[in-house]
């Protein structure tokens, strides 16, 4: 079987966001940066030892969005196999069914991929007001913007759109004191096996 | 004053180095057994020196401390010297301000031990630190002191006030015997007076040490300083008194019954107000709860199946309660040994209270209420070792430079 | 050590006859003229005594060869000119090259004006995964072998503040559902009793509030690790392992230089990376963001946004110590 997954690769770019981070007049760099999202606009299928971007388009041109599917078990050719977990939302909620490779707001707008956080903003209120004002989703570089950026992660860096819960992580560092009982060995929970990197 | 001829600056140049001269003789002349007893605490104290030296060279990894329980044997022992120390102070409260003639023969012995005892603390602190070689920046003027928001500090001062003060009360006593002369109070009493207030002091700002620390729950008690205070007036006379029969036995230090007999009633009263603050204590602990109680469970019955310390805590108890039964038994100066029985119960009761049983539960479980347990190294072991023969070749020269002088068979021939 | 240094001075064989002609009280027959068999034994036991002390002192040789002069004599971090911080420095770095083979760079880095730190970690994103503690471990030269890291995180029953009921052991697949993970570093007390306790004046509070410790003044004696209540101090048990290919090399004196065994060192807040405007290890190491870092006297920073907006919580409050380092949760 061909395996068709969403493809979560992570860019270097950097993009700008709509959203209003802390001012940063006259200084030679942003206050703040945001890694570009993980580029989504198509899926990757294996071909020849070679992984090969199909965009969106190259299906839906001529296969019409199913409006009713809510459930990945519905879902056959290149979405086979997705992992599914968003609420009760159906595909097109977020999808844009004139042109599958945007988005769409609640208030039936189009929205360019690339603006997904708005998309996110719509539902998660809280967790925009958190990552805006800095309190949610880390970041790296500097907290001095005088001195330089900070890196901040893009909402997608650490949700998967489609099953956006934070996934489990093994500890790998812990510490090996004297006398200190070692680490007992538990065996992993099973619900929790699912990998810690989304690539 | 009784002597003829003032004493002259010029011939105090030429008799106080005699006079030192001849403490080195006597210190170093006696007795096969006194030679025996002092070459085999030589050897103990050497393999506690060579212990030292290992774990200075490899790092404290050598003892079985952790950051988890930071401080271990050493500071136990440093704990419980303190208290041994101001214990001495109990020979010098009824010559002094009871004016007891019979005790004013011997207090001296009372005053050897705190200065035998201060040398055993400021070793164990010695041995306790990370970097002996940087002992300099503990030293005001030349280092950086910070008095008086240490009480570590504190204690240094107060620890090397003690020192002196009983050097100088005996130094001076002994100069003026070996002088032929009479002492004359001015240059003493007031000394005296105040090294029973220093003896309070020295337990008290040590306790301070400890209980000032809102973050060990254990600790952190108003009743720690006078429980120290309690258990040093245990383990002070009670040494006193196996001193006293040692020195009848082998010196012509003779204390008279009459001696050990006020030292008993001492310690009648000290040892059941010890185990009233212990049982205080715990009460509080225990009929709280809640996890400031973790340590003394942990003390009692251990915590998380982790029970190191519960056989040195009941030992200590029943050592301790032992101890108050036989003090308390009816005319106990007749039964010579089993008095000594009992004061060797109420010391090492005490030294076990004092020490591992105060210390380590202070860090166990940890502030992070994780649970690491110590048990002291053989390293830890040799050194307390060391210091505690040294401590006793220190006491026993210290004796017997006083009793031969005090003998009269050490004067200076005019 | 006294009484064996001062035996040699006071019983040697040469002052013999004065010392045995005052003790007519022993026991012993007195001696029959001239050196007596007593000062004999006496000087031979003296002999015996210093040879043992020599070879029980033998251990001591290692450490004193590799106490350099200008290491012992170095006078307080505070103290220093800026010549002799320079040649400190010099020092230090040569230090590191000959005990680790590793080329590294020390700086001294001084608080930021206007700047006091400050650190709030969200218990809501936490999910005790430890990339922090591994990144303390990496990032400030930390021994090798014994996992050291400043960072100990708690995993606690959700409902309980116990730390009773915490546990720094587990070793599984995280987080689980009835539990949540809190990060325990210092806290860097506006009133902290370790730099109260310390009686050398080791370790003090900055101007920009971060507590640190001068390595090469720390006499070992731990009374600050006994203090804190929060587990925040180190003791250098024995010299620190560290590869020469993972050292890192960008160091400062206060900061992430290998520290020398038998010190005290604790959490410096990264001061060698947040001194010059950048984040901590453990905040740039955080996959959940769940630690956030910056300026508490800048009223535009995330931190300060977070003291503004959040419930946040000290640990222990009751003792007083008054942390810049906050908790909060999201619900």
């Amino acid at each position: 079987m061909a395996s068709a997954v969403l493809t979560l690769g992570c860019s270097p770019d950097r993009i700008d966001l709509p959203v209003e981070l802390n001012g940063n007049e006259g200084a030679p760099h942003p206050a703040v940066v945001v890694l570009s999202p993980p580029d989504r606009s198509g899926v990757v299928v294996e071909s020849g030892g070679s992984d090969v971007a199909i965009p969106c388009g190259t299906c839906h041109a001529t296969r019409d969005p199913n409006l009713a599917t809510r459930s990945s078990e519905e879902l056959d050719q290149f979405h086979s196999g997705l992992e599914y977990a968003h609420g009760d939302l159906s595909c097109l909620s977020c999808h844009d069914h004139d042109d599958p490779a945007e988005l769409r707001l609640a208030d039936g707008r189009s929205l360019p991929a690339r603006r997904s956080i708005e998309l996110c903003a719509q539902c998660h209120g809280p967790q925009y007001r958190d990552y805006s004002a800095g309190s949610h989703g880390g970041g790296s570089g500097y907290w001095d913007k005088r001195q330089g950026s900070l890196v901040r992660n893009h909402c997608l860096h650490c949700h998967d759109p489609h099953a956006p819960s934070f996934p489990a992580m093994q500890p790998t560092f812990k510490p090996k004191d004297r006398f200190l009982d070692a680490p007992s060995h538990e065996s992993p929970d099973k619900d929790s096996a699912k990998k810690e990197n989304h690539g | 004053m009784n002597d003829a001829t003032p004493v002259t600056a010029e011939r105090h140049l030429t008799s106080y180095p005699k006079f030192l001269w001849r403490s080195v003789v006597l210190a170093t002349d006696g007795s096969a057994l006194f030679y025996a007893w002092m070459t085999v605490l030589t050897a103990i104290a050497l393999v506690g020196f060579n212990a030292w030296c290992h774990q200075v060279s490899e790092g404290m990894i050598t003892t079985h401390m952790t950051d988890h329980v930071s401080w271990g044997l050493y500071i136990a022992n440093f704990t419980f010297g303190v208290g041994l120390a101001a214990g001495g102070v109990m020979m010098v409260i009824p010559a002094y301000l009871y004016h007891d003639r019979k005790m004013h023969d011997v207090v001296i012995v009372g005053e050897l031990l705190a200065i035998a005892a201060i040398v055993i603390c400021l070793l164990f602190v010695v041995a306790d630190l990370g970097r002996p070689d940087r002992f300099w920046h503990l030293i005001p003027g030349i280092g950086r002191f910070n008095f008086p928001m240490s009480m570590l500090t504190w204690d240094v001062i107060v620890l090397n006030g003690y020192l002196l003060i009983n050097l100088h009360i005996c130094g001076y006593l002994l100069y003026q015997r070996f002088l032929n002369r009479e002492p004359n109070p001015k240059w003493y009493v007031p000394f005296v007076m105040l090294s029973i207030v220093w003896a309070i002091s020295i337990h008290t700002v040590t306790a301070f040490l400890y209980c000032g620390l809102g973050g060990r729950p254990f600790w952190n008690s108003g009743l720690l300083a006078p429980r120290f205070l309690a258990s040093a007036f245990v383990s002070g006379p009670a040494f006193i008194i196996v001193t006293l029969y040692i020195l009848r036995r082998f010196s012509r230090i003779r204390a008279s019954t009459r001696v050990i007999e006020t030292l008993v009633k001492i310690l009648r009263v000290t040892v059941l107000i010890n185990l009233l603050m212990f049982a205080s204590e715990m009460f509080t602990e225990f009929y709280t709860g809640g996890s400031h109680a973790s340590a003394a469970h942990y003390l009692f019955f251990g915590l998380h199946g982790k029970t190191a310390l519960v056989p040195w805590t009941w030992s200590s108890l029943a050592l301790n309660i032992f101890a108050a039964v036989i003090f308390l038994t009816p005319r106990i100066t007749t039964k010579p040994a089993l008095l000594i029985v009992g004061c060797a119960m109420g010391f090492c009761g005490v030294w076990i209270e004092k020490g591992m049983g105060l210390i380590i539960p202070g860090f166990v479980p940890s502030t992070l209420h994780e649970i690491v347990e110590y048990t002291p190294s053989l390293v830890e072991w040799k050194v307390t070792a060391g210091i505690w023969a040294f401590g006793f070749m220190v006491f026993t020269v210290a004796l017997k430079i006083a009793g031969r002088v005090f003998d009269g068979d050490h004067r200076l021939k005019v | 050590m006294t009484a064996e240094s001062s035996t040699p001075n006071g019983g040697g064989p040469d002052s013999g006859p004065g010392a045995a002609s005052g003790n007519s009280a022993t026991s012993t027959p007195p001696p029959p003229g001239g050196i007596s068999r007593r000062t004999v034994v006496k000087g031979m036991g003296v002999t015996l005594g210093a040879a043992a002390f020599g070879i029980a002192a033998n251990p001591l040789k290692s450490f004193v060869e590799d106490l350099t002069f200008d290491e012992f004599i170095q006078r307080h971090y505070k103290e220093l000119t800026n010549d002799e911080l320079t040649a400190v420095l010099a020092r230090l770095k040569t230090e590191v090259k000959e005990d680790y083979g590793a080329d590294v760079e020390i700086k001294d880095h001084r608080p930021l004006k206007g700047v006091k730190f400050g650190y709030a970690i969200n218990l809501s994103l936490c999910n005790g995964n430890g990339k922090c503690v591994e990144a303390c471990h990496k990032e400030n030269n930390h021994d090798r072998a014994t996992n050291q890291s400043y960072i100990r995180v708690l995993e606690m029953p959700k409902g309980t503040m116990d730390m009773e009921k915490g546990n720094t052991t587990y070793n599984h697949a995280v987080p689980l559902k009835d539990k949540y993970y809190m990060p325990v570093q210092c806290l860097q007390c506006d009133n902290p009793p370790c730099v109260d306790v310390c009686p050398v004046q080791a370790t003090w509070k900055e101007a920009d509030g971060i507590v640190v410790v001068d390595y090469n003044w720390c006499i070992g004696c731990r009374y600050c690790e006994a203090a804190c209540p929060y587990h925040a101090r180190r003791f250098n048990w024995t010299t620190p392992e560290i590869p020469a290919d993972e050292m890192n090399p960008i160091q400062s004196y206060l900061a992430n230089r290998p520290r020398p065994k038998g010190t005290v060192e604790k959490c410096h807040f990264c001061l060698h990376k947040t001194r010059e405007g950048k984040a901590p290890a453990c905040m740039e190491a955080c996959p959940t963001g769940a630690r956030v870092f910056g300026n508490m006297l800048d009223p535009d920073s995330s931190v300060r946004w977070i003291l503004e907006n959040k419930r946040v919580f000290v640990l222990k409050e009751e003792l007083g110590t008054q942390p810049s380092l906050f908790y909060f949760f999201d619900e």
